[in-house]
């Protein structure tokens, strides 16, 4: 079977949430994420006035006419381990390979959609939605001038259904049956069963197959001179000149680039240990461009030079339940539950106000947003309510108790690299011990929360996701996609909800897919299988020197082909 | 000399086996599945089974330190399950980088610490004194990784004196004094604990031996005072030292792994610490043995060095 | 006086220093030694003994030690009136000095050569073969017979009477007016005692050097000494020729001593010891210091010091039992 993965809805906290948050220490309540392959492209965030804080959002940012010349350097705060695009699915690696890489699709400057880019084209899809066929443009190269072909394309998606498969994201292309090159720029995919996000997955990179063709398993591809080092070529718009591990990378402009751009003529990646290093390499004026936590947004702002960007990240931090618990089988409680936790005050309190409240478990306001939400608001006094009508009532000492005497307890576990997060579920902890309830709130390192979470060894966990431009709520919350089945760590069961999402992954008409995403989302803020938190703002600092900057949560660089610098 | 030398070595051969086993039993207990498998939590159980399967992770623990110990003893080191690489060649990218920064701070922590602790001990109980010592139990109680920031925030971002951090200037020559300008920051706040610690020993050892009753017969003999403390003192002062510094070494070791963070410097301790996090089972062995053959051979030389400069020691 | 005065102390007087209090430990000693003569400081651990020698040398452990008064006249000329510079150039060349710990009194570092040679070098001006040279002929003074092989010894390979004779041969190496030999014996066994004591006697006769002996051993004394100053609680209480310490001592500690030392030609079951032990400097009795122990111990005793009078010619004594007009009627009762 193999239930593709939807390794980028679910993504998480993972790969990268590890390397990021972990190694790092600490970011924002959300893990910087990772997710995989595809993705959103920002929101812009209406900005907030006020501050110096620049330009948000995608566009451009400055005017004049585009200069070709110059460089800039990137601070990135982790290792780049392996360049082969199959294998490990980190931001840091996926920021390298957007500038390296084409893709067949990628995500829109500035909506959450995608657009074709080296293809035509969207896909003509068969009836059936099994037959996938695209057509390639004529006039994109490899950095050595080889032309990019289907065979490219189909090798590039070989390399997943391998069978000593070994990177992080087996399962990706499952749904795939055969595809081949039917013309030097045609390819046909032909699925076992339709997949409403198979475009999705298309944006991954393509690999040269006349370089790497040669290579008859994973094993040798990967610890090939084409993954380990500067060897590795693409048909983006930079190539890699140089790679010294552990330092930094640095592109060329690639002036037979298909698209716009490049103006700038060299771009280093350099790579530091840590997001306090990568902070410090922006005060100090040796990086152009860095992320730059919430909690040193203040800092940041008063950095001479640059500017601090903010745009909506495509990710969401939720309170999820164990529905194996009796205590959280009544809805009334979970939605008790919710009323009882005061969100903004989070936002505003412990985030310093660098998130928004969402009500469903996706980008608020986004694509997949009906806006036909039910909000909980915070409202300790109908919180009470619902919790005495679910049989749940205080008795003398403020203690909830239900007509067997039991006291209403459970925990709340979280993963301790996220440093935000483990400080406000301290504050949920504190909200619901006010109603009387007795919770014990619980940080552990990365790998011993997933070990739970996965096991289901967790009565209410707090966590995030990072998100792709599409969505599966079939995966997450159907009851016959509880883990290992699917992503349902929750053992959420209910029939209705069932009974909307039933092989949803099926349709393959789009406006009838994001329609039933929507009609699930509306269910989930009703029902509160988990309980949506907030998306967190994300922020950049980029030198005022450079112009066109567009930012993306995602990216490292966002189109940095567009940009060009003002010496 | 030479027999006692073959002893040592042929002792640590199970001083490091029953570190390998101690190392390998905690690393597989601790919760969590390599990165590599659990990146992506929607993974098929069948694919998740392959992948755990592939990488041998099914077999019993003892089967699988079995063939940990074979491929080690007949040198397969095997590949980073992140990066693919093969665990050599990271060592071999990293450890000059990690060799370089701990010599520079052993050489600043000896260079500094030892001439200021004899001054503590010479002027013992002045305000010299109580100077020193206050900085050095300073410097063992401030966590080096707050210090490392502070001298960045003022020496680097404030005044721009030296880099935040690399090893080189990117682009750049790499010249020599390029290098230096880097390493300073980094062996500086590396060598500082065990700066202020070795400066408190010196003290220490100092002050016992100017008591002795060899130097009162050198003062006796009508030396000047520098001399009775540098000729004669210093090197009895010195003998314990070589063995305080063999013990220093792990601490080198452990401190690295926080400074290469903070200060972007590509060696083995960031690699380290990102194995960890992402349970790269290979990289994670090979570094952790890796630390012990460097802590049992520095022992040794130590051990070694102290027989060399001590007359009444022999084999 | 004898016809050449080597050093002579006058009063001298050494106080540590403390926060709370000034301890005197040797208070206001005064005696001298003539060339080629061999005095013997006596008294038990915490007398005094030991503090006078480095007195002499500018020893006195620094910084809580320190000289507050006296003279000590060496060559005519007064040494605690010289700069530190100076007396580094009498101390190890004018005035030698080996101590009681032969086992630890040798840097463990360096060879006896290099030791041997560093003194001489610092002093006189050899080169490292003139001074590698003396060094084997002073080793062979002192009775080594492969002197050129134990040049390149290691102090630990030595026995502590080959030691003491290494630092004898140091002491000796610039030829030295005065030799303070602070216990020389008191480490080594017996037989070897014998030999290391041999071998000073000879040694100062052939070198004509003077010498202190400090010791608690009146044994020692009637081997090498021509006179001796009896030491108690920091001051002297006795001095003079060894005969008469021998024949009649005058005071009722030198006579403890004497009582307290075995002889050989008698047929004694147990040894007389005084009772008690020596007064540490915080805690010196109001009068005489003695007077805890002293079996004649009189009113008088307890609330005056007696002064040190010349009794017979060269015969010093510190007690008012020879005292004029105390005592001599025997109106001192009896303390046991």
């Amino acid at each position: 079977m193999g239930k593709k993965a939807h390794w980028m809805l679910l993504a998480m906290i993972f790969a990268m949430g590890m390397l990021l948050a972990a190694c790092n220490g600490g970011d924002d309540g959300v893990d910087t994420d990772a997710d995989g392959g595809t993705d959103p492209d920002s929101e812009e965030v209406e900005d907030d006035g006020g501050e110096d804080t620049g330009e948000d959002d995608g566009d451009t940012a400055d005017a004049g006419d585009p200069v070709e010349g110059g460089s800039i350097i990137l601070g990135l705060d982790g290792e780049i381990p392996n360049l082969l695009p199959a294998h490990v699915n980190t931001t840091q690696v996926r920021d390298v390979e957007d500038i390296l890489h084409a893709k067949l699709y990628r995500q829109q400057a500035d909506e959450l959609e995608l657009e074709p880019y080296v293809a035509e084209d969207f896909p003509e899809i068969s009836e059936d939605g099994l037959e996938y066929v695209i057509q390639l443009r004529d006039d994109v190269y490899f950095h050595d001038g080889e032309q990019v072909t289907a065979e490219d394309v189909a090798f590039t998606v070989g390399i997943w259904l391998m069978d000593d498969y070994g990177g992080q994201t087996p399962g990706l292309f499952d749904s795939i049956d055969t595809i081949e090159a039917t013309d030097e720029l045609e390819l046909t995919i032909t699925l076992s069963e339709p997949d409403a996000n198979m475009t999705f997955y298309l944006d991954t990179p393509i690999v040269p197959e006349h370089i790497l063709g040669e290579y008859e398993t994973y094993d040798e591809l990967i610890e090939s001179d084409y993954a380990q080092s500067d060897a590795v070529i693409g048909a983006g718009p930079y190539s890699l000149d140089e790679w010294v591990h552990g330092q930094y990378l640095t592109f060329a402009a690639n002036d037979e680039y298909f698209g716009e751009g490049p103006y700038i003529e060299e771009i280093t990646y350099r790579i530091a240990g840590s997001p306090d290093a990568v902070l410090a390499m922006v005060q100090s004026g040796e990086v152009d461009v860095a992320n730059i936590r919430p909690q040193d947004v203040s800092t940041a702002e008063t950095i001479d030079g640059y500017t601090i960007s903010e745009v909506e990240g495509v990710n969401v931090n939720f309170m999820g339940f164990n529905h194996e618990n009796e205590l959280f089988q009544d809805v009334r409680v979970r939605q008790a539950i919710a009323m009882a936790t005061d969100r903004q005050g989070i936002v505003d309190g412990i985030m310093d106000g660098h998130g928004l409240v969402s009500h469903i478990p996706h980008v608020s306001g986004g694509p997949f947003d009906g806006g036909n939400n039910t909000e909980h608001p915070y409202d300790t006094d109908a919180a009470l309510e619902l919790l005495a009508e679910a049989g749940w009532e205080q008795d003398g000492s403020g203690q909830l108790v239900n007509e067997d005497g039991e006291n209403f307890s459970f925990s709340l576990i979280t993963n301790s690299e996220a440093h935000v997060r483990g400080e406000w579920i301290v504050a949920v902890q504190d909200m619901l011990n006010q109603l009387g309830m007795n919770v014990e709130a619980e940080t552990m390192e990365f790998n011993a929360y997933l070990e739970r979470y996965y096991d289901g060894d967790f009565d209410m966990n707090a966590g995030a996701w990072s998100l792709g431009l599409y969505a599966d709520p079939e995966f997450t919350y159907h009851s016959e996609m509880i883990y290992p089945e699917g992503g349902n760590m929750f053992r959420y069961a209910d029939d209705d909800f069932d009974a909307l999402t039933k092989d949803m992954s099926q349709i393959v008409d789009p406006d009838e897919y994001t329609q039933v995403v929507q009609d699930a989302h509306a269910f989930i803020s009703e029902e509160l299988p988990v309980i949506p938190m907030y998306n967190t703002l994300e922020h950049q600092a980029y030198s005022d020197r450079i112009q066109g900057y567009q930012h993306h949560s995602r990216a490292g660089l966002h189109r940095p082909e567009e940009w060009w610098v003002n010496e | 000399m030479i027999t006692y030398i073959i002893r040592r070595l042929v002792m640590t051969v199970p001083i490091l086996f029953g570190i390998s086993v101690v190392s390998f039993a905690i690393m597989m207990m601790a919760p969590g599945q390599p990165a590599i498998i659990d990146a992506d939590p929607t993974i098929s159980p069948e694919a998740r089974e392959a992948q755990i399967e592939r990488l041998g992770l099914d077999d019993p623990l003892p089967v699988q330190y079995g063939r940990w110990l074979s491929n080690m003893v007949s040198g397969e080191f095997g590949n980073s399950y992140i990066s693919g690489t093969p665990v050599s060649t990271l060592i071999a990218q990293r450890l000059p980088n990690t060799l370089i920064l701990m010599a520079a701070s052993a050489f600043l922590a000896i260079l500094l610490a030892i001439p200021i602790g004899i001054i503590s001990a010479v002027r013992q109980y002045t305000k010299t004194d109580y100077t020193i010592t206050l900085f050095s139990f300073a410097g063992v109680a401030i966590p080096n990784f707050w210090f490392g920031l502070l001298l960045i925030m003022f020496l680097s971002v404030q005044l721009g004196w030296f880099p935040v951090g690399g090893i080189q200037t990117i682009g750049g020559e790499a010249s020599i004094m390029d290098r230096l300008h880097h390493l300073f920051l980094p062996a500086l706040v590396l060598a500082t604990a065990d700066m202020a610690g070795l400066t408190r020993y010196t003290r220490t050892s100092m002050l016992e031996v100017k008591s002795q009753d060899y130097i009162r017969t050198a003062r006796a003999k009508g030396f000047k005072e520098s001399r009775v403390i540098y000729k004669h003192a210093l090197r009895n002062a010195l003998l314990p030292l070589i063995t305080i510094f063999g013990l220093m070494l792990p601490t080198f070791i452990g401190g690295s792994v926080v400074i290469e963070q903070i200060f972007s410097w590509p060696g083995i301790g960031q690699l380290f610490m990102s194995s960890v996090f992402q349970r790269d089972y290979p990289v994670i062995m090979i570094l952790t043995m890796f630390s012990a053959v460097l802590v049992v051979i520095g022992n040794l030389i130590a051990d070694i060095l102290y027989a060399i400069v001590d007359p009444r020691i022999e084999y | 006086m004898g016809q050449e005065t080597v050093i002579e102390l006058k009063d001298v007087t050494t106080s540590f220093f403390s926060r709370k209090q000034e301890l005197t430990v040797v208070d206001g000693v005064s005696f001298s030694v003539e060339k080629g003569e061999t005095v013997a400081i006596v008294g038990e651990s915490g007398s005094g003994k030991s503090m006078t020698s480095l007195s002499i040398m500018q020893l006195v452990p620094a910084p809580n030690g320190k000289i507050t008064n006296g003279e000590i006249i060496f060559n005519g000329e007064d040494l605690l009136k010289k700069s530190k510079k100076d007396m580094q150039k009498v101390r190890g060349n004018d005035i030698s000095m080996i101590f009681q710990e032969p086992m630890s009194s040798l840097n463990p570092v360096y060879t006896i050569g290099e030791q041997l040679r560093e003194q001489l070098m610092y002093h006189q001006p050899f080169s490292k073969r003139e001074a590698h040279e003396k060094g084997i002929e002073m080793l062979e003074v002192v009775g080594f017979a492969r002197a050129r092989e134990m040049m390149r010894e290691y102090p630990h390979r030595l026995s502590g009477g080959m030691r003491q004779r290494v630092m004898i041969a140091m002491a000796l190496s610039n030829n030295p007016k005065l030799l303070i030999a602070d216990e020389p014996t008191t480490a080594l066994d017996v037989t070897v005692q014998a030999q290391i004591l041999d071998l000073m006697r000879g040694l100062s006769k052939d070198y004509d050097s003077s010498i202190i002996l400090i010791t608690h051993d009146l044994g020692v004394v009637a081997e090498l000494a021509q006179r001796v100053v009896v030491m108690y609680g920091g001051q002297v209480v006795e001095e003079a020729k060894i005969d008469e310490i021998f024949d009649k001592p005058l005071h009722p500690y030198t006579e403890g001593l004497l009582n307290s030392m075995p002889k050989l030609n008698e047929e004694q079951t147990r040894l007389e010891s005084i009772p008690g032990s020596v007064p540490t400097p915080d805690n010196f009795p109001k009068g005489c210091r003695f007077v805890t122990r002293c079996p004649y111990a009189m009113q008088v005793c307890t609330e005056e010091q007696p002064t040190l009078l010349e009794k017979e010619t060269g015969h010093k004594v510190r007690c008012f039992l020879h005292e004029e007009g105390v005592g001599k009627d025997g109106e001192y009762e009896r303390s046991s």
